[in-house]
């Protein structure tokens, strides 16, 4: 029988904490992937991913709608992300030989995986601000209007990073894709 | 291969990348291990930490318009009426229309039955500013509002002694041949 969100929350509030590992492994996947697309390499997308969990569990109470415990919880994430991202460079993204982009690539064609090594690549050359709008956009596929609740940056300012995120991503796949 | 389409910077080869990008990623499950061993180290919700919680947290309160009305139309009749009962000295009340600041005056005798002020601004009456005995119960005091200048003043102690203010410079003449002490109370 599936669990809801908002009956595990309301459970882990009543005391039961192991019910907590319900939402974990249910999101876990989800939220890892916008860790790894903004950060760039496993490592940091686990220590962030992990960091996000405890601080909604220690906010649980603050979590005023349980049904919507991934929105919330994604929040966390975000502002994580753009923490250790600034606290981190872009020189320290590890898309290449990276064990878990490896891993996944596994299933997917040589061809695939270069492709993917590129785009990948390209991403890490936008700019934290454009980065993040491009990936909240066009990989979760989330509407302007929820990118700036998310990100609290008005949607004319979001459009405008999403469209010089394309227009830099086109310009350094567009010979590659090409090929 | 040629890009087909284009709308707000959006086209195929965007498109195509952003496909590569939604890809699942598969994290090690025991990644959900660590975060549970975190938590089980944090204190654990129940009802008392739940009620202590729910205390100390902010709660967002919604009311209809109507109700909020009520409440804004009662907090007034309540603030008029705490007003007109006289709750506020009309002293106080009164003392910053004319630009008056409330001074303090104090003076520590623990066996005085009767303490009251005389000085320019009573005219030297001594039934016009009786002191107070504070909570200390050794010190008596009395809030007196003056506007900007200079003051003589001195207490009277039990209706009969004349002590100067020994927190205050004294006054050089003293119109009444008793020791009085001065106070100024500045410009704001």
């Amino acid at each position: 029988m599936y669990v809801t969100d908002g009956d595990v929350v309301r459970r882990v509030l009543g005391g039961e904490v192991e019910a907590y590992a319900i939402l974990v492994n249910r999101y876990r996947d989800r939220l890892g992937r916008y860790a790894l697309r903004i950060l760039g390499n496993t490592q940091d997308a686990e220590e962030v991913l992990q960091d996000t969990f405890v601080r909604a569990f220690r906010s649980l109470r603050n979590c005023h709608d349980p049904e919507l415990f991934d929105r919330w919880a994604f929040k966390i994430l975000v502002n994580r992300c753009r923490t250790v991202g600034a606290t981190r460079g872009r020189r320290e993204r590890l898309f290449v030989g990276d064990e878990l982009a490896l891993q996944n690539a596994a299933n997917f064609p040589s061809e695939g995986y270069a492709w993917r090594e590129e785009i990948e690549k390209a991403l890490a050359e936008l700019p934290p601000d454009q980065r993040e709008a491009f990936i909240l956009k066009h990989v979760e596929e989330l509407r302007y209007e929820e990118i700036a609740d998310l990100t609290g940056v008005g949607i004319s300012a979001l459009k405008m990073r999403v469209n010089r995120a394309c227009t830099r991503m086109r310009e350094l796949l567009e010979g590659v894709y090409r090929e | 291969m040629c890009i087909v389409s284009e709308v707000n910077g959006f086209n195929e080869l965007i498109e195509n990348a952003a496909h590569e990008l939604r890809r699942p990623v598969r994290f090690n499950p025991a990644l959900d291990e660590r975060v549970m061993k975190s938590v089980r180290a944090i204190p654990r919700f129940g009802r008392m930490a739940n009620l202590v919680g729910w205390l100390l947290t902010t709660h967002p309160v919604r009311l209809s318009p109507a109700f909020g009305l009520v409440v804004l139309v009662g907090a007034a009749v309540g603030m008029w009426a705490w007003a007109s009962s006289g709750a506020v000295p009309e002293q106080i009340a009164s003392s910053f229309e004319n630009g008056a600041r409330m001074i303090v005056f104090s003076l520590e005798v623990p066996e005085a039955s009767d303490v009251s002020i005389v000085g320019d601004f009573n005219d030297w009456d001594a039934e016009a500013t009786p002191l107070s005995r504070t909570s200390a119960l050794d010190e008596w005091a009395a809030a007196v509002p003056l506007v900007p200048g200079r003051y003589q003043y001195t207490f009277i102690v039990d209706g009969e002694q004349w002590v100067a203010d020994p927190g205050a410079p004294r006054a050089l003449q003293s119109d009444f041949g008793r020791p009085s002490s001065v106070i100024t109370v500045p410009e704001l």
